[in-house]
């Protein structure tokens, strides 16, 4: 009991002898003076107008605010940098979620399938092959982020797709967009960009096209597809899958020619072969989806009478 | 705002408080100062109407550790140390209490706040953990542990004579 006393006034008289100093102590009061001189003089200032006593007010305010703000709202300022980073990842998911869901669907079939997505900036996001050449030539090529006026062009210049450009290729591009105006517009671009090829390009629905996938087939080629099911019943996409577009074509056009030759001869089917001798750019209603072409020479009907059924 | 009488009676009769606690915490005589001005700046401020000299005492305490706390937790602070700090905390110490002084500052930080309030000021554990915010029996625990630890350091001669 005696140390415990005796430890106590050790400890107590230790902390007796620490004083503030003099010269603190002056130091602050001469400070605080200071700052309460200043203080009062804003708040003078302030009366004199208004606006600017709100102003004046709020600054003091501010200053206890400052003050609270920093002893206080502690879980507010550890929150901060998590919202912050919360934030700035919901901006960038957001972002690149926007960036890299497509758009639209640009389907190029020849003998190789690819199809281009195209997301809402008309940037290429994705280049995908659905056979064998087509997942050669897809990745041949660099066209990832490229305008898709651009990949297109670049996809007609390179090398690996010239080599499939043979004298009777037939070139469908599709082009499917959630978007009417811009399924125009793209449709349009594209056009311009292959009107020195033997290209036929449409629009297609995605609705119309939405099994295309399943199918293991492009959008182009499904569209092809589903024309000639009409006119042929059997046919299924193992079929189709692998034949190039100038044999569907050809098939297409020899069951149309086989089957409207004898009845009449002024029916659709000549309409369609003379408008592509022409080379004129028209919309038919035929099978599903827009129809436009351009600039095709395809052989009339009555010459490729090769395919036939099977 | 309190006007500049009241403040200044506040100085001299606080200063001595607000001076230990900030030994007990802060390394060199500079940030002292700083603590004097923001602790009395905050009191003439303030628009608490104090009930007591006890009730105002108690938040001159609860002010001065608060912004003893607020400023070692500053970025700069915990990045830097002043090389003042290095030799400057000594010589504040008075002579004749070094040996106790230096025992108390060795101790962590936690138990310090404890010692000084139940030494110096007095009060029982019950107020300590109202000024502290803490629990009454972390107190009894702080306060045992910093005895403990006092004595070890302080060795057998000062205590068992």
């Amino acid at each position: 009991m005696k140390d415990r006393q005796r430890e106590m006034r050790e400890i107590k008289e230790a902390f007796a002898d620490i004083h503030a100093e003099e010269e603190l102590k002056n130091a602050t009061k001469t400070y605080l003076s200071e700052k309460m001189k200043e203080m009062a003089r804003q708040e003078e200032q302030s009366s004199a107008e208004d606006s600017k006593a709100r102003r004046q007010k709020g600054s003091r305010e501010r200053l206890r605010d400052s003050q609270e703000l920093y002893g206080r709202n502690k879980w507010m300022r550890r929150l901060a940098p998590v919202l912050a980073c919360f934030l700035f990842l919901v901006v960038l998911s957001g972002g690149s979620y926007t960036f890299f869901s497509s758009a639209a669907v640009i389907s190029v079939d020849v003998n190789p399938s690819i199809e281009l997505s195209i997301n809402r900036f008309d940037r290429v996001i994705d280049v995908e092959g659905y056979n064998a050449d087509g997942e050669e030539l897809a990745d041949s090529l660099s066209v990832r982020f490229m305008n898709y006026v651009d990949a297109v062009e670049t996809l007609m210049d390179s090398d690996s797709f010239r080599q499939y450009l043979t004298e009777d290729a037939d070139i469908s591009i599709a082009v499917v967009a959630d978007d009417e105006e811009k399924g125009e517009r793209m449709l349009s671009d594209v056009k311009t960009c292959t009107a020195g090829h033997n290209a036929h390009c449409f629009r297609a629905e995605e609705g119309e096209v939405e099994n295309a996938h399943e199918a293991g087939l492009s959008y182009g080629k499904y569209q092809a597809y589903l024309e000639l099911k009409e006119l042929d019943p059997d046919i299924t996409t193992e079929d189709i899958r692998g034949m190039t577009m100038r044999e569907i074509r050809d098939r297409i056009a020899a069951l149309t020619g086989e089957e409207t030759a004898t009845p009449d001869d002024q029916s659709q089917n000549q309409n369609q072969s003379q408008n592509r001798n022409q080379g004129q750019s028209r919309n038919q209603n035929q099978g599903s989806g827009h129809r436009d072409d351009n600039a095709g020479h395809h052989g009339g009907a009555g010459k490729h009478h090769q395919g036939g059924r099977h | 705002m309190r006007s500049e009488q009241e403040v200044n009676r506040a100085i001299e009769q606080y200063a001595d408080t607000v001076r230990r606690l900030c030994m007990i915490h802060l390394k060199n005589y500079a940030d002292t100062e700083d603590i004097f001005q923001n602790v009395f700046l905050k009191y003439a401020l303030s628009e608490t109407a104090f009930e007591s000299e006890e009730h105002e005492r108690a938040w001159m305490i609860r002010v001065t550790l608060n912004a003893c706390k607020d400023f070692l937790k500053s970025f700069f602070r915990r990045h830097t140390v002043p090389l003042s700090a290095l030799t400057e905390q000594a010589e504040h110490l008075p002579e004749d209490h070094r040996d106790v002084l230096e025992a108390v500052l060795s101790l962590p930080a936690k138990y310090r706040d404890a010692v000084y309030l139940y030494y110096y000021e007095e009060y029982t554990a019950a107020q300590i953990g109202d000024i502290l915010g803490k629990n009454v029996n972390t107190v009894y625990t702080l306060l045992a542990r910093a005895r403990k630890i006092l004595r070890e350091k302080l060795g057998g001669d000062t205590y068992e004579g």
